[in-house]
């Protein structure tokens, strides 16, 4: 039942972060940097990471030892994630729509190999990644809240504000989310 | 373990190369600090604008009769935030400019982006509110919509209608050289700054 159901909410994120992307819901959420921050860009991040996680057959095994502990990938994953944090990069998403391209084409690809890497990470790895993106996105929050003026030519200042406290939140937020679920499945173990 | 340190090296190595690009090398977190840097290093051209000064004549923004380096900035009259303050930095800078006797050498020009609202009667109602003096200060309002659109995109100036019949813009002293392209662009808590920019634009060869 559980396969069927990861299954059902892979596909549902999928859909849901192709129509993120397509011009009019995705022009719609481009207009606010607090939708492309945070519904956009995390959309379709997990929906990629999701096929990730499925480990496909045909990618073998033998290139795994370039990627012990899934490091390179995770670490790309925040690489590319503080990237297009950057008021500059939101900036170009939003007023070009080649950068806008780039900036799907290296999420989807990023978020597919840390699904792949995460899956071949310790819990100790896992850890460190994790913590390392919230206390990222928790700095990035604090100053876009903080900053008494517009960082984006594209944005507004009370978006921008607005778009600090929900990532301060999203990211508490996600990480005890994370906390209880790593808990519960630990918990079924024998 | 050694393919993954090369691996993670080599992500590494992308990954703060991209940032650098993303950044010019470090130096320009916002789009607005490139465009800044961008501009002092490669003067850019003003396209045409013209409109109505205070004193009801047809003016160009960038006048080829007149040689003077100049001091831009966009504005809209009814503005309760950032303008006034802006306005009290010209009001300033005029003082400045004439007890230095640098009329000759420098301008002020401040140009609405809300031509809608601001006709000639109520910038010319702004100017004397202002305490304008015409030999240094200009006031435009621009007569045509889509030149007053490609002159604040190449300046760089945004305006967003928001409630209450109010803007939410950027501010910045535009410094325009004596061929009218866009020298330097300085912010509006540094008038001083801006002031010390023309002159050292004005000394050019």
């Amino acid at each position: 039942m559980r396969r069927i159901d990861t299954h059902r909410l892979r596909l549902a994120l999928t859909l849901m972060a192709v129509v993120s992307v397509l011009p009019p819901v995705g022009s719609w959420l481009m207009q606010t940097m607090l939708t492309q921050m945070l519904v956009q860009i995390p959309l379709v991040f997990f929906a990629a990471a999701g096929w990730g996680a499925r480990q496909p057959a045909w990618i073998g095994t033998g290139w795994l030892r370039w990627n012990a502990q899934g490091a390179p990938g995770l670490l790309s994953a925040t690489f590319c994630l503080a990237y297009w944090m950057t008021p500059i990069a939101l900036d170009h998403a939003a007023a070009d729509s080649l950068w806008e391209a780039a900036k799907v084409v290296s999420l989807v690809a990023v978020g597919w190999f840390s699904g792949i890497s995460w899956q071949l990470a310790s819990t100790v790895a896992r850890i460190f990644y994790l913590g390392n993106m919230v206390w990222m996105s928790i700095t990035a929050g604090m100053l876009y809240q903080e900053f008494p003026q517009r960082l984006c030519n594209a944005y507004l200042w009370d978006d921008q504000s607005l778009t600090g406290e929900a990532l301060v939140g999203a990211s508490i937020v996600f990480v005890i989310g994370w906390m209880i679920r790593h808990a519960a499945l630990t918990a079924r173990l024998p | 373990m050694i393919r993954t340190l090369i691996a993670t090296v080599a992500v590494v190595l992308i990954g703060v190369s991209a940032f650098a690009r993303l950044t010019h090398g470090f130096s320009a977190l916002t789009t607005e600090t490139a465009r800044r840097e961008a501009v002092a290093a490669q003067p850019i051209a003003i396209p045409k604008l013209y409109g109505v000064d205070q004193a009801g004549s047809h003016e160009a923004l960038v006048d080829p009769g007149d040689d003077r380096v100049a001091i831009v900035d966009f504005i809209y009259t009814h503005c309760i935030s950032l303008c006034l303050a802006l306005g009290d930095s010209y009001q300033r800078l005029q003082g400045q400019i004439l007890d230095a006797h640098l009329e000759k050498r420098l301008r002020l020009v401040t140009v609405s982006f809300d031509p809608a609202h601001d006709t000639p009667a109520v910038i010319a109602d702004y100017a004397d509110r202002m305490r304008v003096d015409p030999a240094v200060w200009t006031v435009l309002t621009p007569d045509d919509p889509a030149q007053l659109r490609a002159a604040m995109s190449t300046l760089g100036v945004i305006a967003k209608a928001a409630d209450l019949g109010q803007f939410v813009h950027n501010a910045a002293f535009n410094i325009l050289d004596r061929h009218g392209r866009l020298a330097r662009i300085v912010s509006i808590d540094q008038p001083r700054l801006a002031l010390d920019a023309a002159l050292e634009i004005d000394s050019e060869p």
